[in-house]
C-alpha cells in the first residue's frame, strides 16, 4: 500500500482539486484506492457527494476503537472510495496531542487498510502543525502544488528546511498549480523553475474553469471532461509521479 | 457486498423503485463484455474471473469474483494478452503470480441491453445502482447463434451504504416479489453456451477400483491421457501460449511411461508400435519448439542473474530464440498436419476403445489393478532407494541422471494408480519425491542449459546473429548455469535423506510390498 499525501502550508493552492484528480486517475490504473478527507471543510468529501461525518468523529477513528470498515464510503467510481472529512478533524491537533505516539497515530490508523487498498491519498489541512508532522511520517511522499509566484516558492523553501529540521525521510514533489500562462511572473516562474532545477515535476497544472466547475459537477475533471487540457495536465502529472515513486521502490 | 440479480416478471420493477426512491434515471446504456480465464482456470478456481469490454481504443479490464464483484479495475489502450502485457501496476503484479505464463482467453461473450437507475442520497450521492438488463450469449470465437438469456435486475450495492440496499432488497423480495438468482451472470452464461467451468486440469483425475482387471484399468488410464492430449492440441497448432504444447508432452511422456511400466497387459507388437509413434511425437515433432518456448521463458532470470549493464547483450539471444520458436513451431504444425500423426492417433484410439479380450495369455492382462499396482511401485520405490543410496559426492553426473529418471517413472506411477491408495498416505509419498525430483530436475536442466546455450551460440554465428558482446554475455551465463549445477549437487545428499526416512519406508511397506501369496506367481 502506498501513501501520497496532498499537502501545503498554504491554502487555496488547488490542493484538494489535486487529490481528488489523482485518486480518480489512480483508481482507473487498476489501483485500490482511498481519499482520506482530512480537512474539517470537507471539500474533497463535498466533491465525491459524501456526508462530511464520521460516526465516532476524530477521537474514535485515533483511538482506533472504531474499525475503519464502516466508516469509509464508496464514491461514484469504481475501485475508489472515500474516508470522509468530520467537523471534528478542527481539533485533530489537540486529539493528537494527548494521544499516544501523536506522530505516528495516521500511520497507524491506515496500516489496517494494508490489505485493502494499493493506494491511500490524504487531503490534508493547510499549515504545519502536530497533524501535518504525523503525515510526513505516515506518507512515502508529499505531493506539494505550487502556484508560480514568489512568495508561493518561498513557502516550498520553507516547508524544504522545516522537513530537514526534522530528518524525515518521505519524499517532496511539488508541482505547478493554477498556471495561468497569461500572467508574466506565472511564465517566468516557470521558466526559471526548468533553468534552475527546482525539483518541481515538469507537468504544470493550468488555472481552467473546468477545474472550478469541479464544485458544481461534484466529480473528478477528469470524469466529465477527460478530453480538457486541465485534466490532461493531471493524468501527465499522474504519470510522472507514478514513474518517480516506481524508480524510489527497490 | 455482493451485487444480488432478480428474475423478471410482468410488471416493471425500474418503475417501482422510481416511485418509491429518490432516483436518477433511467438511462439506457449497453455493453459486450467477454468473461475471460486461462484455459485451466486459473481465476475461476480462486472465484475470480476477468470481464473485458471495450469502448472505442480503450479496454475496460476488470478482474470480478465470480459473484460480479469488482475487485480491480484497468483500463488500458492495449489488448491484454499475458500478464507482462499489461502495463505496470497492481492488477499486473497480482495477476502475474496467478496467470504465469498462460494466456487470458475470452471464453464466454455476453451483450447487453440495459436500463438502468441510480438511488440517491439527498446529496444526490448514488448509493445503489440498478440494472434492468437484457443478455444473449456466445461461446468467444466461435460462429454460434446467440442465446438469449433470461431478463434480470441486478442491483449493485456501494461500500458504507449497505442500509440502503437493505431496504431495497427487502422492497423487490417482499413488496414486488422478485426471486433471486444465487449464481452470478459468469456460471448463467457458462450453462447457456454449454460450458462447465473448469473441465480442463493437467492433473490425472483417474478413479480406479483395486479389483479391475489390469489392462481394463491401463485402458481407462491411456484413454485419459488422450483425452488431455486432445485438449490441448488447437493451443499447441495456434500457439496461445507455451503451457498448452507442455501438457500435450507431459501427455506423450506418461504414455510412453505408462505402456513400458504397466507390463503384460498388451500385445507386445501393440505396445512396440505405440512406443515408437508416442517416441516421435514427444521428441521429434515437439521437442525442438518446447526447447525454445523453455528458453524464451527463462529469459527474464537470465537477465536477472547478470549485471544491468549487460542485459541489453542477450537482445540477440532473444531475438534468435522468437524466430527459431517460430521456425520450429511451424515444422511442427506440419507433423501435426500429417498422415503419420493422423494415423497414429486414430489407430490409438481404435485400440483404447476396443473391449479387453476375454482370455489372453499376457501375464498380467487378467490381474487385478491393485496388486499390480502395489507390485510396479514397490520394484519402482527399490531402485529408488537403491541408486540413490549409492550416490556419493565423487559419483559421476550420470548416476543422478539416472535417478531422475527412476524418480519420474515412479512418480507416473503413483499418480496413474493414486485413486486405489488413502490420499492421506500417498499424498505426502508423492510430495517429499517432488521435493527430491526438483533437486534433479534443476541439476539436469542446468547441465543442458549449458550445452544448449553453446549450440545457440554456434547457429547464432552461422546465422550472422551473434555479436561479440552478445557471445561474452552468453558466456558469462553459462559460468552462472555451472555454478548453479553445483549448487544442486550439493543440495542433493541433503533430499534424498529426507526422502530416505524411517517413517517413509514404513509407509512404503505398508502401502505398497506385495504379499506373499502375490509374489509366488514369478
Amino acid at each position: 500500500m502506498r501513501i501520497l499525501a496532498l499537502y501545503s502550508i498554504k491554502g487555496g493552492v488547488g490542493k484538494t482539486a489535486s487529490a481528488v484528480n489523482l485518486a480518480y486517475l489512480s483508481a482507473r490504473s487498476g489501483a485500490r484506492t482511498l481519499v482520506w478527507d482530512l480537512d474539517p471543510q470537507g471539500a474533497a468529501s463535498f466533491y465525491f457527494r459524501v456526508r462530511p461525518k464520521v460516526k465516532g468523529g476524530a477521537q474514535g477513528l485515533l483511538s482506533g476503537r472504531k474499525p475503519l470498515e464502516g466508516l469509509i464510503r464508496g464514491t461514484d467510481f469504481e475501485c475508489l472510495d472515500l474516508l470522509p472529512a468530520d467537523f471534528s478533524y478542527r481539533r485533530m491537533d489537540l486529539l493528537l496531542n494527548e494521544s499516544k505516539n501523536p506522530k505516528q497515530r495516521f500511520e497507524r490508523v491506515l496500516a489496517a487498510l494494508q490489505d485493502e487498498y494499493d493506494c491511500v491519498i490524504l487531503d490534508c489541512a493547510p499549515g504545519i502543525t502536530l497533524a501535518s508532522e504525523s503525515v510526513f511520517q505516515a506518507a512515502q511522499a508529499l505531493l506539494v502544488p505550487v502556484i508560480p509566484t514568489t512568495l508561493s516558492l518561498r513557502t516550498l523553501q520553507q516547508l524544504r528546511q522545516h522537513r530537514e529540521g526534522l530528518g524525515q525521510g518521505s519524499r517532496i514533489l511539488p508541482f505547478f498549480s493554477m498556471v495561468d500562462r497569461r500572467k508574466s511572473l506565472h511564465r517566468k516562474t516557470l521558466e526559471a523553475a526548468l533553468e534552475e532545477r527546482w525539483g518541481l515535476l515538469s507537468t504544470p497544472i493550468p488555472y481552467a474553469s473546468e477545474v472550478e466547475l469541479m464544485g458544481q459537477r461534484r466529480a473528478p475533471l477528469p470524469a466529465y471532461a477527460p478530453a480538457s487540457p486541465a485534466a490532461q495536465a493531471y493524468d501527465g502529472l499522474w504519470k510522472e509521479v507514478a514513474l518517480q515513486l516506481a524508480a524510489e521502490s527497490p | 457486498m455482493n451485487p444480488r440479480r432478480y428474475k423478471i416478471g410482468e410488471a416493471d420493477p425500474l418503475q417501482a423503485l422510481q416511485e418509491r426512491f429518490r432516483c436518477a434515471g433511467p438511462e439506457t446504456g449497453g455493453a459486450s463484455v467477454s468473461y475471460c480465464d486461462t484455459f485451466d482456470w486459473r481465476l475461476h478456481r480462486r472465484g475470480e474471473t476477468i470481464c473485458i469490454s471495450r469502448s472505442g481504443s480503450e479496454y475496460d479490464f476488470q478482474l470480478q469474483s465470480t459473484q460480479g464483484r469488482v475487485l480491480r479495475r484497468l483500463r488500458s489502450d492495449l489488448q491484454p494478452g499475458f500478464a507482462w502485457d499489461l502495463p505496470q501496476g497492481p492488477m499486473r503484479d497480482e495477476l502475474t503470480p496467478v496467470l504465469e505464463m498462460r494466456r487470458i482467453l475470452p471464453i464466454v461473450d455476453v451483450n447487453r441491453k440495459s436500463r438502468h437507475v441510480s438511488i440517491l442520497d439527498d446529496e444526490d450521492k448514488t448509493v445503489v445502482r440498478v440494472f434492468r438488463e437484457e443478455r444473449s450469449v456466445a461461446a468467444a470465437g466461435r460462429r454460434q447463434r446467440r442465446r438469449a438469456l433470461a431478463e434480470v435486475l441486478r442491483v449493485v450495492p456501494v461500500r458504507g451504504y449497505p442500509k440502503v440496499f437493505r431496504q431495497l432488497q427487502k422492497f423487490l423480495e417482499g413488496r414486488l416479489g422478485l426471486d433471486p438468482i444465487p449464481d452470478g451472470e459468469l456460471e448463467e452464461a457458462l450453462d447457456a453456451i454449454g460450458q462447465r467451468p473448469e473441465d480442463y486440469s493437467s492433473k490425472l483425475d483417474l478413479r480406479l477400483e483395486s479389483d479391475l482387471r489390469a489392462d481394463d484399468a491401463a485402458k481407462t488410464i491411456h484413454r485419459a491421457l488422450l483425452q488431455i492430449l486432445g485438449r490441448n492440441e488447437q493451443g499447441v497448432r495456434r500457439d496461445l501460449d507455451s503451457e498448452f504444447l507442455h501438457d500435450f508432452r507431459v501427455s506423450v511422456r506418461r504414455t510412453r511411461s505408462a505402456l513400458t511400466q504397466i507390463k503384460q497387459v498388451f500385445p507386445a507388437r501393440s505396445v512396440d508400435r505405440f512406443r515408437a509413434g508416442f517416441s516421435w511425437l514427444g521428441s521429434e515433432v515437439t521437442g525442438p519448439t518446447r526447447d525454445m518456448d523453455v528458453y524464451l521463458l527463462k529469459m527474464e532470470s537470465y537477465k536477472r542473474n547478470l549485471p544491468d549493464s549487460v542485459t541489453a547483450d542477450l537482445g540477440p539471444l532473444e531475438d534468435y530464440l522468437a524466430i527459431r520458436q517460430k521456425e520450429t513451431h511451424a515444422a511442427m504444425v506440419t507433423a501435426l498436419d500429417s498422415r503419420r500423426y493422423r494415423d497414429l492417433l486414430s489407430a490409438w484410439e481404435a485400440f483404447l476403445s476396443k473391449p479387453v479380450p476375454a482370455r489372453t495369455p499376457l501375464a498380467n492382462a487378467m490381474r487385478p489393478i491393485g496388486e499390480l499396482a502395489r507390485e510396479r511401485i514397490w520394484r519402482a520405490w527399490r531402485r529408488v532407494f537403491r541408486d540413490g543410496r549409492a550416490i556419493t559426492p565423487e559419483t559421476p553426473a550420470q548416476a543422478l541422471h539416472d535417478l531422475r529418471i527412476d524418480c519420474k517413472k515412479l512418480r507416473y506411477l503413483m499418480e496413474f494408480f493414486r485413486s486405489l491408495f488413502p490420499p492421506k498416505a500417498i499424498g505426502p509419498l508423492i510430495k517429499s519425491l517432488k521435493q527430491l525430483q526438483d533437486n534433479l530436475g534443476d541439476f539436469n536442466d542446468f547441465e543442458v542449459q549449458q550445452a544448449k546455450l553453446a549450440e545457440f551460440a554456434q547457429d547464432m554465428s552461422n546465422r550472422g546473429m551473434a555479436t561479440p558482446a552478445s557471445l561474452m554475455a552468453m558466456g558469462r551465463l553459462v559460468d552462472r548455469l555451472e555454478q548453479g549445477q553445483q549448487r544442486e549437487r550439493r543440495l542433493f545428499h541433503e533430499r534424498f535423506a529426507k526422502l530416505d526416512t524411517i517413517d517413509n519406508r514404513k509407509a512404503i511397506k505398508i502401502l505398497f510390498r506385495p504379499t506373499r501369496k502375490e509374489k509366488a506367481p514369478a
